[in-house]
């Protein structure tokens, strides 16, 4: 079967791009790193006791393990997170145009992140950002859901305007603050608006890792129950499915993974809408196969776009928010423009 | 299945869509719904399928009430196929008929070997298999109605409700349909199909129910319900039926709008069992 094939082929694409792409952000940067010698010390570093090449310095060992290591490892959870978030909203939403930020996730982080930031306890330590933005988040997307809860019932059309209605309203309230602080501040949350990974250490894995990988997990199993969804309330109770159970634990852990994601890299635009895009023209609809695929898809991209940030304006580095819109943005147009062609979704 | 509508309400937001309507059918009949639009028929499907809150009476399935069983028990014995089902992403055909084997999976299972045989064999029988890897998007709405047909049937039920399955649908498709659904009613399916073609109905029906307003105006076979009388009260309009001399099927003439006389209608070698609307004659 060639489209069994075509499937195959382009998760074996995927995949060899994966780790290609990760040892290149790990070997490339201010301070070369060889690549034979990082596998190495990783290899080493896991316990296994290998000693194939020359061994690096200490000094890119530090590099390695404190700078470079975390960072990927960030980049591939937000990416993974971001994409497949966006997937489960497309799907729930049964529109591709739907993104991860959609129920007013992204929004309402901003405005914890801001009011964090106004209130000066971004300098007390790394968790408050997060902390602030996470439950943000959280106030956002439940007043979407409560203002759009209706008899029992959460109808899609109105909770998708809802959405973009309580984004508007916090996005006023975070203009609001930031015209009232300080302008060295007003740059702090500037570098949170475009996200970024730069910085980022073991502390911040230890704080996404959980959420995002539990909620993936989750989302990945229920894959089935997603493709009965998308056809649309009747044909779903008809066939059984709670919709009302399932709908809500789609938004829940998608919201959830998407506002962790947020929290530890700032808001990073386009991985999400146009990711599963791309993974669903390869792979076709079956949310069995594109949300993994969406996750790993979403991983490559965004550790792409940050090493290609780090690499072509040295030394200056280009944020990987900016980046993912830079090459995002162009697609989402040609998107448009064909389904505009087709004559609608 | 037997199926008893008892002084069956159904009320949506203000308005009273079915009022105190009652009919039974029993199992293996293939039932015509029929009646003008906006009448209740979709809505009188639905809430057979359970898929609307009943607000007087009741709906009896082999005598339990739809109330007391869930969406996946029902799922077990009624199928439903909606007018139309708006697809947004490219799902092949196939994908689209194993979603019918969702009732029988716990939450955690995927289709086995099993399910697909069953996905196969309904394709086979409505003749869409050599479709299965097509797109659903770009099929035609003949191709994509028997899609839907095959995914009722891949939900193995004793019950089959159909929405106007053949709304969209030419004259060849929709006889194709009605014959497919004969044909599995001979083989002991019971089938409800909401119908605007009322010669069609009559063609393939073993019984009719004419819905008009929210009421049952009459229950029966193709025969008894179809009558320039009932029609009359239906439809509001004036009409003659016949059966046609040369394959004895029911036909329906309807008079022009405003029409006083009917001489001129009137051949001299007219069937004399013709039931013309009695205020005409």
């Amino acid at each position: 079967m060639s489209k069994q094939k075509k499937r195959i082929m382009a998760i074996t694409l995927i995949g060899v791009l994966l780790c290609v792409v990760s040892l290149l952000a790990l070997h490339v940067g201010t301070i070369m790193i060889p690549i034979g010698g990082g596998i190495q010390s990783i290899l080493n570093g896991m316990g296994i006791p290998v000693n194939f090449t020359e061994p690096i310095t200490a000094e890119q060992e530090a590099v390695l393990w404190f700078i470079r290591m975390p960072r990927l490892i960030i980049g591939l959870l937000v990416g993974g997170a971001l994409a497949l978030a966006g997937a489960v909203m497309q799907g729930v939403f049964s529109n591709p145009l739907a993104d991860p930020g959609i129920m007013g996730v992204s929004a309402g982080a901003s405005l914890g992140a801001v009011i964090a930031i106004a209130l000066g306890v971004t300098s007390l330590g790394m968790f408050y950002m997060p902390a602030f933005a996470f439950v943000g988040a959280f106030v956002s997307v439940g007043i979407t859901i409560l203002l759009t809860l209706r008899n029992n019932k959460l109808d899609t059309t109105t909770l998708l305007l809802a959405g973009v209605a309580v984004s508007m309203l916090l996005g006023a309230f975070t203009s609001g603050i930031l015209t009232m602080i300080n302008e060295y501040r007003l740059r702090e949350f500037l570098f949170w608006m475009v996200g970024g990974l730069d910085f980022r250490r073991w502390d911040h894995v230890a704080l996404a890792v959980g959420p995002i990988v539990t909620g993936s997990v989750i989302l990945m199993l229920l894959g089935r129950h997603l493709n009965v969804l998308v056809l649309g309330d009747t044909e779903a109770r008809a066939l059984g499915l709670p919709v009302m159970v399932y709908r809500m634990l789609f938004l829940f852990l998608a919201s959830v993974v998407t506002a962790t994601a947020v929290c530890v890299s700032g808001s990073i635009g386009f991985v999400g809408l146009v990711v599963p895009h791309i993974v669903r023209l390869l792979v076709g609809p079956d949310h069995r196969i594109l949300l993994p695929m969406a996750g790993v898809g979403g991983a490559l991209f965004l550790v792409f776009c940050d090493t290609l940030g780090r690499i072509i304006a040295q030394p200056v580095e280009i944020r990987v928010g900016i980046m993912t819109a830079l090459l995002g943005a162009p697609y989402f147009l040609y998107l448009l423009h064909r389904l505009r062609s087709k004559g609608g979704a | 299945m037997k199926l008893d509508v008892q002084s069956l309400s159904v009320t949506l937001g203000e308005n009273h869509i079915l009022k105190d309507a009652s009919f039974s059918i029993d199992s293996g009949e293939f039932v015509g719904i029929i009646g003008p639009n906006g009448s209740g028929k979709t809505t009188l499907l639905k809430t057979l399928r359970g898929l609307y809150p009943i607000s007087g009476g009741q709906v009896l399935w082999d005598g339990k009430s739809i109330a007391s069983l869930s969406d996946k028990e029902i799922a077990h014995h009624v199928a439903y196929m909606q007018q139309s089902v708006n697809v947004s992403f490219d799902y092949e055909a196939i994908d689209i008929v194993m979603t019918a084997r969702y009732p029988y999976l716990k939450w955690w299972q995927q289709e086995g070997p099993e399910d697909k045989a069953i996905v196969e064999k309904a394709m086979k029988e409505v003749g869409v298999y050599h479709l299965r890897n097509r797109s659903v998007q770009f099929l035609s709405g003949g191709e994509r109605q028997r899609v839907f047909l095959a995914k009722a049937l891949a939900q193995q039920t004793e019950v089959l409700l159909l929405d106007e399955p053949t709304a969209a649908l030419d004259l060849v498709y929709a006889d194709d349909i009605f014959h497919e659904g004969r044909r599995l009613c001979d083989e002991g399916k019971t089938i409800l199909i909401v119908v605007h073609d009322l010669e069609l109905a009559a063609k393939y029906c073993t019984k009719l129910v004419l819905v008009s307003d929210g009421h049952i105006v009459d229950v029966g076979t193709p025969r008894e319900v179809l009558t320039a009388e009932n029609l009359r009260n239906a439809f509001h309009l004036s009409a003659a039926v016949y059966d046609d001399p040369y394959f004895k099927q029911q036909r329906i003439f309807v008079f022009p709008k405003g029409t006083t006389d009917i001489k001129a209608y009137k051949q001299t070698n007219a069937s004399t069992d013709m039931s013309i609307d009695p205020d005409l004659q």
